[in-house]
């Protein structure tokens, strides 16, 4: 098929920081990355590892710990974009400085797509590639307007 | 170590965890200063906050990766621009007095 | 097509089974696809391709590689467009540039005959005495000089760039380049290959015809390029400069590719360089190399009836490979001795053409084109001999390495006396030179060295670095003249053609004391034409050195910087990235018809369109929020969660208050300094427990603010985390004294004083949406600041939209804000303060809390209490005021005394109110400040005590009895 954005709107994202992170996940049954910077599937979603004790869940059915503080549980609202397609390598080459033939499935990157600050997590899966791009909800249009102009502009020039 | 007298802007800073990065993606933070002086005196207090050795030499410099959200601080030889080391936070941690 | 050779060339880039027609000064002539305007006018028949700059001079093909500034055109839609190496469009029409009234009868050509009163750096002598006329020469001088005319009217565009990535880039797709490119790819490497021309070969193309080898080795190299998946082949583009850690802007036909590389070869080969002698900037005066493309790539022959000058192998090889195509070789001058015992020379001496030795060119005659040639022995004794009649002069007396990326890169040249060429004498070990460029010339040379660089290049990039000389495969003979040079009492042998600097010029600027090749060249402009000295400056280094007595090395060269070649600028705009940032309310303002302003990076709402003038409406906001009730929109604001054990350290340490003593449920306006005690950052802090704690910072300052607490947590070794939620959360201000009748309705919690007092903070919900309600006071009415997640704002500003109607609710924007904050005297950081503003010109000494044994930039303020020298006052103005507006100066006694930093006309008060920075002996004094307004008026005002509204405080607290009031620290 062929290179396209869709808004990701299933998965319900929270942060979690503090003292018991792990615990807490683990007690929920879901994965822990053992490093930073790297993320696990499970089958509602995924947690992302950002710090020495802090996590990014996202989860189909929308997720929040037990309360104890620590560890603190924060919503996220981050914008979530898909961006699928044959051409999705050569859709963020214009955009972000990053080699993006070298992200395999699994792979979670922090870096900056078009002068905005985002995580990238590539799902792979269903054979056409991609990532699931999040960033910041006040820079989720920005973002959103630029890729499309971005995959318009190159629909233009190579068809 | 040649001399490089290239043109700076494109540099590739490489630190632990997030990788070799172009420096845009940095903001600069300053050189490390020395653990300030509680009550300094007039000529102590301008060195502390106004005056920064220039000369070429071994700097430890705090750098902050902004898509990431984390601090380094990197060790960087100034004459030839090449980062020889990652410093740990505990190194230039000082504690601070409190009421 | 009288200049087009029937032959068909091995390799040629034209199509010739079709045919398109351009125009020309509106002329109509045929040409090929693959032609280039200049090769499509020569085979024409037409040689005089443009003027000079300066003099005006008729020029022609000088080097058809890029470097022909002389023959530039414009068309409806575009100016100063290369005729050497831009395609010829079907139905194209082409004008030449910098003439008035055409090419051949332009009106200034009489400049030249004016030559003698222009000698380098006239314009800095003349034209300002008497000084009343130099307004006239002024406007006469723009409009002479610049080249081609931009039309303003022209559309904008923007051509995206993009990023790539390899592990070599290869530049040049020359013998050795494609050589290399090969290589590298063999060994597993990812290769890009930029090459400038339409298609690859570089001098394979154009400077071998006829022998076997060469044309089967590039066959073969050509093939190979394809095959191999791991190289990318681009055509067409140049690589525009080398920056840090190989990262190489490409221009490319599609825009520029930033290509990050992990070693580059550089094989971009070696620009040809003039010989200096009388008129040898006429039409038909051209280098061998160009006269070689015009041919081989275009079928061109460039003249009829050719003279050679001669100082290499090369020129040889040209003459007798124009001889071939049938060109007549009249004779062949040879100023140098290299190439002159040759097997080419022999066979074109042998075929009745007379080489002359020690020979050179005198003169060259003919206006608009070449008609013949005189020559002078280079001994001094010889006198010049007859003239020879001919249509051409094949220039092949030298080169000059196309360095400038090696150059960039931190590579040096150092001049070689057996190649009376330029070498590279160092570089770094991931950027090499290869072929050409390194002094290897035969075929052979060519490729061992192209392969011996790949070795190093590869062993250095997997870090065995061991720096190699690699002078192995450079070449034992001359390739040009130690002095290509030939004087004449009349002159006009030009040095720099773009700039129209004669022998006698350079000598001239030398002899006024500009005798550095820095000051040469800034004051004769030698190099600083659109070619960039890519043919000037060898030879004026040249000059320099002999009028110094010096050698070629010692007196040095200037800086090559990027770009290579000029670059559109709609390619390095590129695609605009602009990031803006939206409230989660950003399309509810829409609908109620807002008026939106920049603030930083975020889009806000100024105020909202009424029927009446934004100043009427703003007016009218202000007054809903006095009377009953307005609701704002702050969601910009910064908004960092701090929890932790030590969370209260980190606070105490980062503002000037304290905020350990901070009770849970109460929140503390909070005021950041830097290190030299001047205020970064304000913001309200709430305490939500013990280890919890919930700031607010301004919209432009929070990411910094964030960063600086982060920071400290690593100085300081605390055991905290900090969250930045500033684009998570929003936030809205429910102000006026209707605000809690509101809310009361729509949360779970007690609302009266006793329950949640002046200075308070909550969690509550409303519906299912926790919420964070904080009572701040910056407008100056009962007032609640409601925070949530941005996924639930919507709903909560409909819900307080509806429960307020009764109320006369009212959205308010930014401009009514400030008038209210204003009303109450609250500064807003980066407006009534400044680089240099501690708290204490602020008016803000409470803030300071120096008992705390430590905060960042105690030590400065507590050096700096007292001696404020500027202090922010208050004033107001009679209702009928003309107006100041910010900025505007206070005078007194004919100084500078301060500046209005706030003012407004206040709807409360019925007249202008503001802040002003002024110096401490003004403020002491309570004098009225004199302000300097628009037009020079002075206004008088009267100092007036903060807040101008409301000064206890009380509207804060209304709306029920016995209320009582937290006081501050």
């Amino acid at each position: 098929m062929s290179t396209r954005i869709t808004e990701e709107h299933r998965l319900a994202l929270h942060q979690l920081v503090g003292p018991g992170a792990a615990e807490a996940l683990a007690d929920s049954g879901l994965p822990q990355p053992p490093g930073e910077l790297e993320a696990l599937p499970h089958d509602q979603g995924f947690v992302a590892r950002t710090g020495a004790r802090e996590y990014l869940v996202a989860h189909r059915l929308g997720w929040t710990p037990d309360v104890t503080m620590p560890p603190w549980c924060f919503e996220r609202c981050d914008r979530l974009l898909r961006l699928q397609g044959k051409t999705w390598c050569e859709v963020m080459s214009e955009l972000c400085s990053h080699d993006m033939r070298r992200m395999s499935p699994g792979d979670w990157f922090m870096g900056s797509v078009g002068g905005v600050d985002v995580w990238l997590y590539a799902m792979g899966g269903d054979g056409d590639g991609g990532v699931l791009i999040g960033c910041d909800p006040s820079l989720g249009d920005y973002l959103r307007r630029v890729l499309d102009a971005v995959i318009a502009d190159r629909y233009q020039r190579f068809n | 170590m040649r001399l490089q007298w290239g043109i700076d802007a494109m540099r590739i800073i490489d630190c632990p965890l997030i990788g070799p990065r172009p420096v845009a993606e940095f903001n600069y933070g300053g050189a490390v200063g020395e653990p300030p002086i509680v009550d300094p005196t007039p000529d102590q207090l301008a060195a502390q906050v106004f005056y920064r050795a220039g000369a070429p030499g071994l700097l430890r410099e705090w750098w902050y990766h902004r898509p990431t959200g984390r601090w380094f601080v990197l060790e960087r030889d100034t004459a030839t621009d090449r980062v020889h080391r990652i410093v740990t936070p505990e190194e230039v941690a000082h504690a601070i007095p409190m009421l | 097509m009288p200049f087009r050779c029937s032959d068909v060339r091995a390799g040629e880039w034209i199509d010739r089974s079709r045919t398109l027609r351009f125009r020309f000064e509106g002329r109509v002539y045929k040409a090929h696809p693959g032609d280039t305007i200049s090769s499509a006018l020569l085979a024409n028949g037409v040689s005089l391709l443009g003027r000079s700059f300066k003099y005006h001079r008729p020029r022609g093909v000088v080097s058809m590689a890029n470097h022909d500034v002389n023959a530039l055109f414009a068309t409806g839609t575009d100016t100063n467009i290369r005729g050497d190496i831009t395609p010829v469009e079907d139905g194209m029409e082409l004008q030449p540039v910098n003439v008035r009234n055409g090419l051949e009868k332009d009106r200034d050509r009489y400049l030249d005959w004016f030559g003698r009163f222009m000698p380098v750096g006239f314009y800095y002598k003349a034209f300002h005495r008497p000084r009343f006329l130099f307004p006239f020469f002024e406007r006469l001088i723009r409009q002479r000089a610049g080249l081609g005319r931009v039309d303003l009217r022209w559309p904008a565009r923007r051509r995206p760039k993009r990023y790539g990535h390899c592990d070599v880039l290869v530049v040049g797709a020359g013998p050795a380049g494609m050589t290399a490119a090969c290589d590298a790819a063999r060994r597993g490497c990812e290769v890009i290959l930029v090459d400038e021309n339409p298609f690859p070969g570089g001098s394979l193309g154009y400077q071998w015809s006829g022998n076997a080898d060469a044309l089967q080795w590039r066959q073969r190299l050509l093939d190979e390029l394809e095959a191999h998946p791991g190289i990318t082949v681009m055509t067409s583009s140049v690589v525009l400069g080398y920056y840090d850690d190989h990262w190489l802007p490409v221009s490319t036909p599609d825009g520029i590719v930033k290509v990050r590389a992990r070693g580059v070869v550089v094989a971009a080969g070696l620009i040809e360089q003039p010989a200096v002698f009388r008129n040898n900037d006429r039409p038909g005066v051209m280098m061998a190399s160009a006269a070689q493309r015009l041919l081989e790539h275009f079928g061109v022959l460039p003249c009829k009836a050719a003279v050679v000058l001669a100082a290499n192998p090369e020129a040889y090889a040209a003459a007798r490979q124009l001889q071939a195509s049938g060109v007549s070789i009249r004779g062949i001058a040879a100023c140098g001795e290299s190439g002159r015992e040759g097997e080419d020379a022999a066979a074109l001496a042998s075929g009745g053409v007379p080489i002359w030795p020690a020979t050179t060119i005198n003169e060259v005659h003919g206006t608009n084109a070449v008609t013949g040639v005189s020559l002078i022995g280079t001994g001094s004794e010889v006198a010049a001999q007859e003239r020879i009649d001919c249509d051409g002069i094949i220039v092949s007396t030298g080169w000059a390495p196309a360095a400038h990326l090696l150059y960039q890169a931190g590579g040096r040249l150092r001049y070689d006396d057996t190649l009376e060429m330029q070498v590279p004498s160092e570089w770094p070990d991931t950027v090499v030179p290869a072929g050409r460029l390194n002094g290897a010339f035969t075929l052979d040379q060519q490729r061992e060295d192209a392969l011996e660089a790949v070795r190093c290049l590869i062993a250095a990039m997997e870090g065995e670095s061991e720096h190699e000389a690699r002078s192995l495969f450079r070449d034992t003979v001359a390739h040009g003249a130690a002095w290509p040079v030939s004087r004449h009492p009349r002159g006009r042998n030009f040095v720099d053609f773009d700039e129209d600097l004669q022998l006698k010029d350079l000598e001239q600027a030398a002899r006024e004391g500009f005798d550095n090749v820095e000051l040469l060249k800034r004051y004769s402009t030698v190099g600083m034409g659109p070619s960039q000295g890519k043919h000037a400056n060898v030879n004026a280094i040249r000059i320099l050195a002999r009028y110094m007595g010096q050698g070629m090395d010692a007196t040095g060269t200037t800086t090559a910087r990027p770009m290579y070649h000029p670059v559109r600028l709609e390619d390095l705009a590129g695609r605009r990235l602009r990031p803006t940032r939206l409230s989660p309310l950003h399309d509810h303002h829409r609908a109620l018809s807002a008026e939106f302003m920049e603030a930083g990076e975020w889009l806000r709402v100024a105020h909202y369109s009424s029927q009446e003038s934004p100043s009427a409406a703003i007016a009218d906001e202000v007054r809903a929020v006095r009377r009953s009730l307005g609701l704002i929109d702050v969601s910009t604001l910064g908004k960092i969660e701090v929890v932790g054990p030590d969370a209260a350290r980190l606070l105490e340490g980062s503002y000037t208050m304290r905020m350990g003593n901070l009770k849970a449920g109460m929140t503390r306006y909070g005021l950041i300094v830097d290190e030299s005690g001047v205020i970064e950052d304000d913001g309200v802090v709430a305490r939500l427990a013990e280890d919890r704690f919930y700031l607010s910072a301004t919209s432009g300052h929070a990411a910094a603010t964030y960063r600086m607490l982060q920071r400290h947590v690593l100085e300081w070794g605390l055991d905290v985390h900090v969250i930045n939620r500033t684009g998570q959360l929003g936030a809205m201000n429910l102000a006026g004294p209707e605000s809690r009748r509101v809310l009361e309705r729509l949360v779970d919690i007690p609302l009266d004083e006793d329950a949640f007092p002046n200075l308070g903070a909550r969690e509550s919900r409303i519906d299912d949406i926790p919420v964070r309600l904080l009572r701040v006071g910056f407008v100056g009415e009962l007032a609640y600041e409601i925070h949530a997640p941005v996924s639930a704002m919507g709903r909560i500003w409909d819900a307080l939209m509806e429960a307020g109607a009764s109320a006369g609710i009212r959205p308010f924007g930014v401009e009514a804000q400030r008038i209210l904050r204003l009303e109450k005297g609250h500064i807003i950081v980066g407006q009534d303060t400044d680089g240099l503003t501690t708290p204490f010109n602020a008016g803000m000494p409470w803030a300071v809390h120096l008992k705390k044994p430590f905060f960042r930039g105690r030590p400065a303020l507590a050096h700096l209490k007292g001696r404020e020298s500027q202090k922010l006052v208050a004033f107001a103005l009679p209702p009928d005021s003309p107006l100041p507006r910010e900025c505007h100066l206070i005078i007194e006694e004919g100084d500078i005394a301060g500046r209005v930093t706030s003012v407004a006309n206040s709807p409360t008060l019925g007249h202008p109110i503001g802040l002003a920075m002024v110096e401490s002996g003004l403020a002491k004094r309570e004098a009225l400040l004199q302000i300097r307004i628009d037009g020079g008026q002075m206004v008088s005002a009267r100092r007036m005590a903060t807040p101008f509204y409301d000064p206890e405080g009380k509207r804060q607290v209304a709306g029920y009895p016995e209320s009582r009031e937290e006081s501050h620290q």
